[in-house]
């Protein structure tokens, strides 16, 4: 008995600790599923514009930028939106893909990023400087969050994105991809001095995060080589392969051992009249 | 001489013993057996039908985002991809992760309206991009055992319409794409 409390005990210990490491990983994983529907909605209604549709959108987002440039900080905060979304951002060294939503819209920093008030749109023109904010995560409800476990990690890593790291938007205007020149504390909404004629974006994840990751706008087809090069599949070590590949067949194995185990005959007995045997028996 | 005969919780502590080392002997030579066999199934099958490739970069999006894991399945011996095949293939030293728009014998050429014709027929939803310029100097024939590739993001994907790029050898295609194993809100998501 005191053998079989010991083990139960551990069971439960090891069990908690896995809970509690994979809580993010699966947490986090369940949150981007979640907002799956209304990103593909919004990629599928953005497929359907026209091209006068899409110049329109542009045209409002610019004539915003003018504004905000003008000191009307809120005047981006409900731009023109395809299905409820102004995009979505994408930062793949991260594994960050999330809808940007207006900054005027409610809980948008529970699942997505906004327009940072009084910053520009990212419209991709040359002079701007648009800017992007994020939650630095969202927690669990209740012990969870207690226990400061991350139901959804949003822009929790910013802080890990390096100095060359690509960043995307996907935008209904025009895809744009960025990339990172410069982390760390970059807050200004003007773009670099001397670099006026580049686009530039800022992200940052907000209240208790304090990463900022500065990036410049790479085009097609001048920044072909900045594009080819972050676009290549990563093909994994034959080893990897034979082990992911092989792993499903080692966990049937696994589980018809267990089967066996369970179900397995008895074969050492005690004398039928033994006062114990009884005891052994159950 | 007296024979010794044990008590009831000799036998049984004995028979506990015999027993706990039976199952150790049994369950380690299981897991020796079964990773053997997992190890020699995983080989088989990556050596003849399957390997693993994690996508990178924006080129294939929204198909299969950046940090995907797909699962490809290689080309049966004179078995070749098909229009609309998401392919991997090496190009150099490096990887590549496209959809076949054309194979050999297809004409491609791209009106200055910015739609994308292959064989008299316009391409269904291709939106433009920023390889246009070269294709648009150099309208082409697939050459005969060769595959006229496209990222599904026409914007942001540096495939075919680039002179530098061109077309790609059919041989050099290492599996066409069958489903997406990560993240895992995918796998009930078919692969499009």
């Amino acid at each position: 008995m005191k053998g079989f409390l010991i083990r139960l005990a551990v069971l439960i210990l090891v069990l908690a600790v896995l809970g509690y490491l994979l809580y993010p990983v699966f947490s986090d994983q369940y949150a981007q599923s979640q907002l799956i529907p209304q990103m593909e909605r919004y990629q599928a209604q953005v497929k359907t514009l026209s091209a006068q549709g899409k110049a329109g959108i542009l045209a409002e987002w610019t004539a915003i930028n003018k504004k905000v440039a003008a000191g009307d900080a809120d005047a981006a905060a409900q731009p023109q939106t395809v299905n409820g979304l102004m995009g979505i951002l994408e930062i793949p060294s991260i594994g960050v893909r999330l809808p940007i939503y207006p900054a005027g819209m409610e809980n948008a920093l529970q699942n997505g990023v906004t327009p940072i008030p009084g910053w520009a749109l990212p419209t991709g023109q040359k002079g701007v400087r648009a800017g992007l904010t994020g939650a630095n995560g969202r927690l669990g409800e209740g012990e969870l969050g207690y226990m400061n476990l991350l139901a959804a990690q949003l822009l929790h890593r910013l802080g890990q994105v390096k100095t060359g790291d690509m960043i995307y938007l996907y935008l209904p205007a025009g895809d744009q991809v960025y990339q990172t020149v410069a982390t760390g504390a970059i807050g200004q909404t003007a773009p670099p001095e001397g670099e006026e004629n580049e686009a530039w974006l800022t992200i940052t994840n907000g209240e208790g995060g304090n990463a900022e990751v500065l990036g410049r706008l790479v085009t097609l087809p001048e920044g072909k080589d900045i594009l080819a090069r972050s676009d290549q599949p990563r093909v994994p070590a034959d080893w990897v392969n034979v082990l992911c590949i092989g792993s499903p067949v080692l966990l049937v194995g696994l589980i018809l051992m267990a089967l066996v185990e369970l179900f397995r005959r008895r074969h050492y007995r005690l004398p039928a009249d033994s006062k114990i045997s009884k005891n052994i028996e159950g | 001489m007296e024979q010794y005969l044990p008590t009831d919780k000799e036998l049984l502590r004995e028979m506990r013993r015999v027993r706990r080392k039976n199952k150790r002997k049994r369950l380690a030579w299981g897991l020796l057996i079964w990773s053997a066999i997992a190890a020699a199934a995983g080989w088989f099958v990556f050596n003849r039908y399957y390997t693993l490739a994690v996508v990178q970069g924006p080129g294939m999006s929204p198909a299969a985002e950046s940090g995907s894991v797909v699962l490809c399945r290689r080309l049966e011996t004179g078995q070749k991809p098909k229009q609309g095949d998401i392919v991997l293939f090496g190009q150099g030293k490096e990887w590549q992760l496209k959809r076949v728009a054309a194979v050999g014998g297809d004409q491609v050429a791209l009106s200055s309206k910015g739609n994308l014709w292959i064989n008299g027929a316009a391409l269904k939803d291709y939106t433009g991009g920023g390889m246009d310029a070269d294709l648009l100097q150099s309208p082409l024939t697939v050459p005969e055992g060769e595959l006229f590739v496209l990222g599904d993001n026409y914007a942001l994907s540096v495939d075919s319409r680039s002179s530098a790029f061109g077309t790609v050898p059919a041989e050099d295609v290492a599996g066409v794409v069958r489903c997406t194993l990560w993240p895992l809100y995918k796998l009930s998501n078919p692969f499009r």
